[in-house]
């Protein structure tokens, strides 16, 4: 693929277009974005807009139908609901992934521990999915995603079925990760504020397009008070109900 | 020797958790089902002494000995049915072409009822002197398509989101099937095999008295089992030997469904998606 990639990219999507076999359902068409090492990018946009197909392609679930991507093998993902494992404890789930990639148990026992740490959860690891609360079950789920040491992490909606309490903490927890991993994170969300308050960049889509990209470079932590997060807020939600 | 190689991980831990049932199951866990076994064996031993004539030490033991026969005669079949249902049911739930064309497959050589081949399967088995092997095969007929639909449905209900985070995790073929399709299609076929077995139990009485099946056949064609004992004390009028034996017959599947379908319904509990 020629043009596209330049040292820093670690995602590119050129002109990329997905058509969902036999109904031919368009869910992508003519998308073009490039995600930087140690970016954190967060893709809006209302339901159906084609997001998650979006983070389908990175994490390499789905195939483009047109167009050019580079994106790397080495990406793990948080889902909605947890996706945890019931039959799993906290610990096994977290051990799921690093357990295919690491074949000494002592070493993924060094490494589950320390993601366990992280995510402060050393009471809850030998709980069960259904023993933990929604909050301690995406904790569980976001350790299990770093536990692969991944280039990517993506992650789909993770907070939106939390209480506000709890998003706050975690929306904390994953700044904290990404400025200690310096790991590159694509975020999908339905919530513009909160991809303000998280993201470099936002990508704002509609229809399987992208309708607009916006640069932030206000300081974090960014609060609603500080100054220009409003605006930035506003500035958003005119786009996305043009 | 660095300090986390001194701890012990906690891999192959076994499950300590007890999860939530309603007042109802654990109601019937606690009182009725042992209440069940406790009247059965009650009935049983009445049912000895009902007949003093009869040597009960002797009949006891020959019953008892005819269901386990007839017990190990359905394990096997339960067994093979297992094995082939699995790779059944994962084939007609590996693409929508496959599904397409084996779904009415199986719906159809389902509902063909197994005991019309078993003249057939007799014959076939005769030829290489085997009864045994032809009660086990149609026990396994019978218990099969249970089986291989409680699975299909069970496959069908795995969220997409489990799939997509056994894909991303690494989990590719033999421990994609190992550590996501098996242990979610636990609660399924549990439910199957329950089933199959009940299958089983009504199939028993037919699959041992071979001796129907056989031109100018005799008893002496006939499996030893509870099937068999029940149809032949009741065709020669043995009343004694054929209470005895429908009782030990239900005493026996009244323990086997408390110790162990009981037990394993509520193990299959924690395989469930929310």
């Amino acid at each position: 693929m020629q043009n596209a990639s330049s040292l820093n990219n670690i995602i590119v999507f050129e002109k990329v277009g997905k058509i969902y076999e036999p109904q031919g359902d368009v869910a992508l068409k003519n998308i073009n974005f490039k995600v930087e090492k140690g970016e954190f990018v967060c893709v809006i946009g209302p339901s159906g807009c084609g997001k998650s197909t979006i983070l389908k392609i990175i994490s390499g679930l789905e195939k483009e139908s047109s167009g050019d991507t580079i994106i790397p093998k080495n990406i793990s993902m948080v889902f909605q609901n947890g996706a945890l494992f019931p039959w799993l404890t906290a610990y096994e789930n977290i051990a799921l992934g690093a357990r295919v990639k690491q074949q000494d148990k002592y070493e993924v026992d060094f490494i589950c521990q320390k993601y366990i740490k992280m995510m402060k959860l050393p009471e809850f690891s030998d709980k069960y999915p259904r023993e933990l609360s929604g909050g301690q079950r995406q904790r569980v789920g976001i350790a299990r995603a770093l536990a692969v040491d991944p280039d990517v992490l993506l992650l789909d909606e993770p907070f939106s079925a939390l209480d506000a309490k709890i998003t706050e903490e975690l929306h904390q927890d994953v700044l904290d990760i990404w400025q200690q991993t310096k790991k590159t994170i694509v975020m999908v969300s339905h919530s513009i504020e909160e991809a303000a308050a998280l993201a470099d960049k936002i990508i704002l889509m509609k229809t399987g397009s992208i309708q607009k990209e916006f640069k932030i470079n206000l300081p974090r932590p960014r609060h609603e008070q500080a100054s220009g997060f409003q605006e930035l807020v506003n500035q958003i939600r005119r786009e996305f109900f043009k | 020797m660095p300090t986390f190689k001194e701890k012990q991980p906690k891999f192959h831990k076994h499950f300590s958790v007890t999860y939530p049932i309603s007042t109802g199951q654990k109601l019937y866990s606690i009182f009725v089902t042992p209440m069940l076994v406790v009247i059965l064996i009650v009935l049983a031993i009445k049912a000895f002494s009902l007949f003093p004539g009869v040597p009960q030490s002797i009949v006891y033991a020959s019953v008892v000995r005819a269901f386990f026969y007839t017990f190990f005669r359905l394990l096997i079949a339960y067994v093979f049915a297992v094995i082939i249902a699995i790779p059944l049911a994962l084939l007609a739930d590996s693409s929508p072409i496959a599904e397409k064309f084996l779904l009415p497959a199986f719906d159809i050589i389902e509902s063909v009822p197994v005991l019309a081949f078993f003249p057939l399967i007799i014959a076939i088995f005769i030829k290489y002197g085997s009864f045994e092997l032809a009660a086990i095969f149609i026990l396994f007929l019978a218990m099969l398509w249970n089986i291989v639909f409680s699975l299909i449905g069970g496959l069908k209900v795995i969220p997409s989101d489990i799939k997509a985070a056994a894909k991303i995790f690494g989990l590719k073929r033999f421990s994609y099937f190992w550590k996501m399709t098996l242990p979610s299609s636990v609660p399924y076929l549990v439910t199957g095999s329950l089933l199959a077995w009940a299958q089983g139990w009504n199939l028993i009485i037919v699959a041992e008295v071979l001796h129907t099946y056989i031109p100018g056949g005799n008893p002496s064609s006939d499996l030893f089992g509870i099937g068999s004992m029940l149809v032949n004390s009741a065709a020669s009028s043995e009343q004694s030997l054929f209470i005895v034996a429908i009782v030990t017959m239900v005493v026996g599947i009244g323990i086997f469904n408390f110790f162990v379908w009981q037990k394993l319904l509520h193990y299959a509990e924690r395989f469930k998606f929310e």
